[in-house]
């Protein structure tokens, strides 16, 4: 099939309009919608959480839904209504990976955790594992701050420090996944259960290599 | 050779006379007998690495981490120093509570053991403030959060909390004291604390001979220490060394260049102690926002859960032996253990404690439970308020109600090993039992 232009204003209308409305401002199930800029669209959309299939219930990355050229007509049709809000971050993974890390413990590891692997942030929320991510969409989150995420701005975060994090995050993942040993990085719960293990093992040596009879007197 | 040098010895010292009461002390043949040598051989390790590790830590809060985080990066022996150090901890700790478990249940503590019950259990508790204090010394972000949690605990405790924790830190959270003080504490002050408990321990046992499951209050029976106990006990050194190298070796624990250093802005998620003060975090977690006054004196909510919970369930483990005597109304001497089936409510008793400190070990990580089965937080919180009081409960009445039931029927059927008979000849050539007690 060719490739022809999508028209990204019969996107949204088959996509997205029965929830965000066909004039962008939302509804009861939705949030109003206009100016919030490219990166906005593009995370939402480009990560799968959006279309979403049941409004009110959140989904995790799923991965995309649509076609790239689907989401990018979307993006710019959404932009084309009203201008404004943050643009699709350029970024590049040749930043400094140490200073991303720094970055990365100061700014994310509270609730992504210490390797990114999501964790519960209270309530029903949590912040989700960031295996899936592409660096652009993870970019695309410090400027937009979606759902619990706050927002970092550009003065917080500048964008050569987003290239930074997302050299670290993409190293990590070069480097064997997020996760190594599957312990490292879960911390004291599975640390203390192999001690108990260790103990325990112990304790069965004893079992089975002491003769264990009472010995009563002849 | 050797016994030219044994010659020299006893002729400067005498010392053969304390040789061989030394090499012929009896010991019981029994396997749950070792499970305190587990612990103290876990101990051995960590007092022989832990001064290793005190040639590379700085104990001051600008060096800590990269101290510590530099042994894994640029010396493979002292990274192995390290995780042999902290696996022998978290095995110390676990290796103490079994032994006492058995102590416990078989009944060991009674007169005229109570002494060295308070002793054990002294041990315990100074194991776990070594181990909390140790895992708090890389000054890395996860124990960071821990120090901080313990600081606030401190500064809960009514009229004296803030003259405390400014004390232990040095003036405000982290200080610049802080690290030294828990140095100190760590290396030097808990260590020898049981090391000095630990001779009162052993000498203590010697002193009053073990107990033993044979009914012969009037000798241990059992193997001399030379040869066969000797063997055996280096036999039980050799496996707890294995054991923990090969935990050491294999996998990585407190990987605290994941973590990075602490700062006052610095978390990571989830965070969890480890295990063995988990149960104050999990007291911490579900306990009630209940906040209160004494003599218009406020009292955090923090107070209940960790300071007045964990005292009073020491406490009355540091008593139990006395309690137990009341309960029982026996204020006998007793040198021969019981099977744990012999009194119930005791094992009731145990299994219940055991299952409330394992309920609010897992509340501690109720956030990472709650993840893994997406549910709210909350509810965890919720589940776990209901589980350590009912469970506890139940689990104790059940145990209770097991016991009773194995003491039920060994009682009515006895069993090989419970009984004892006489086997004599009758006029028709068969044998007829008679029976002459039991053997427990």
């Amino acid at each position: 099939m060719a490739l022809t232009p999508v028209d990204g204003h019969a996107a949204y209308l088959q996509q997205c309009s029965s929830c965000h409305g066909v004039d962008l401002r939302g509804g009861p199930n939705a949030p109003n919608i206009r100016g919030v800029g490219a990166a906005d669209v593009d995370f939402w959309v480009g990560t799968g959480r959006m279309p979403a299939a049941v409004p009110w219930i959140e989904v995790g990355h799923r991965g995309p839904s649509l076609p790239q050229a689907t989401i990018n007509a979307i993006v710019d049709y959404v932009v084309s209504v009203q201008p404004g809000g943050p643009p699709i971050p350029l970024v590049t993974t040749g930043g400094d990976a140490t200073h991303g890390q720094a970055l990365f413990r100061e700014n994310c590891m509270h609730c992504h955790g210490a390797t990114a692997e999501g964790a519960p942030i209270g309530d029903q929320q949590w912040a989700p594992p960031l295996d899936r991510a592409t660096v652009t969409q993870v970019a695309e989150a410090i400027r937009i701050g979606p759902s619990e995420m706050p927002v970092f701005s550009e003065a917080q975060l500048s964008p050569g420090d987003v290239d930074d994090i997302a050299t670290y995050l993409s190293d990590m993942r070069a480097a064997g996944g997020f996760h190594g040993l599957p312990v490292r990085s879960s911390g004291p719960v599975p640390e203390g259960l192999l001690g108990w293990l260790a103990a325990g093992l112990l304790a069965l040596l004893a079992y089975a290599f002491s003769p264990g009879r009472k010995e009563t007197k002849s | 050779m050797m016994r030219g040098i044994v010659a020299f010895l006893d002729d400067r010292f005498g010392s053969n006379a304390g040789a061989r009461f030394v090499l012929r002390k009896i010991y019981p043949d029994h396997w749950s007998f070792y499970l305190g040598e587990f612990a103290l051989y876990a101990f051995m390790l960590l007092v022989a690495t832990g001064v290793w590790l005190t040639f590379v830590y700085q104990a001051n809060p600008t060096d800590a981490y990269d101290s510590v985080a530099s042994l894994s990066r640029a010396a493979p022996i002292g990274y192995l120093m390290r995780q042999v150090h902290h696996w022998s901890a978290v095995a110390f700790v676990a290796a103490i509570l079994i032994h006492m478990a058995r102590i416990f249940f078989t009944a060991a503590f009674r007169k005229p053991r109570e002494l060295n019950w308070v002793v054990g259990v002294t041990m315990l508790i100074l194991a776990s403030l070594t181990g909390f204090t140790g895992y708090s010394l890389p000054n890395d972000a996860l124990s960071g959060v821990g120090l901080r949690i313990a600081d606030s605990v401190l500064l809960a405790v009514p009229f004296i909390g803030n003259w405390a924790s400014d004390v232990f830190t040095g003036g405000g959270f982290p200080g610049p004291l802080i690290l030294q003080h828990l140095y100190t504490i760590h290396v030097y002050f808990l260590p020898v604390i049981i090391a000095l408990l630990l001779s009162a321990h052993l000498g203590m046992l010697v002193y009053q001979k073990h107990t033993q499951f044979v009914r012969e209050p009037q000798n241990v029976v059992g193997r001399r220490f030379w040869p066969d106990y000797a063997l055996r006990t280096l036999a039980a050194l050799g496996a707890t060394v294995a054991v923990i190298l090969a935990l050491a070796a294999t996998v990585e624990i407190n990987p605290i260049d994941v973590y990075g250093p602490y700062k006052d802005w610095t978390a990571p998620n989830p965070a969890v102690p480890d295990w063995y003060a988990a149960f104050l975090d999990g007291g911490l977690r579900i306990g009630p926002s209940f906040e209160f006054t004494i003599f218009g004196h406020p009292i955090p909510a923090l107070f209940l859960p960790a300071v007045v919970m964990p005292l009073v369930v020491l406490s009355i483990v540091i008593a139990w032996p006395w309690i137990d005597a009341a309960f029982t109304r026996d204020h006998a001497k007793h040198d021969v253990l019981v099977p744990p089936t012999f009194a119930p409510w005791r094992v009731g008793f145990g299994s219940g404690l055991i299952a409330a400190g394992t309920f609010l070990t897992l509340a501690a990580s109720d956030d990472a439970q709650a993840l893994a089965i997406h549910q709210p937080v909350q509810s965890m919180v919720t589940f776990y308020r209901i589980l350590v009081p009912l469970g506890s409960l139940l689990v104790g009445v059940l145990a209770g109600l097991f016991a009773r039931e194995l003491r039920r029927r060994s009682a009515a059927h006895g069993t090989e090993s419970e009984r004892v008979v006489a086997l004599r000849r009758n006029e028709h050539g068969g044998f007829d039992e008679e029976p002459v007690g039991s053997a427990l």
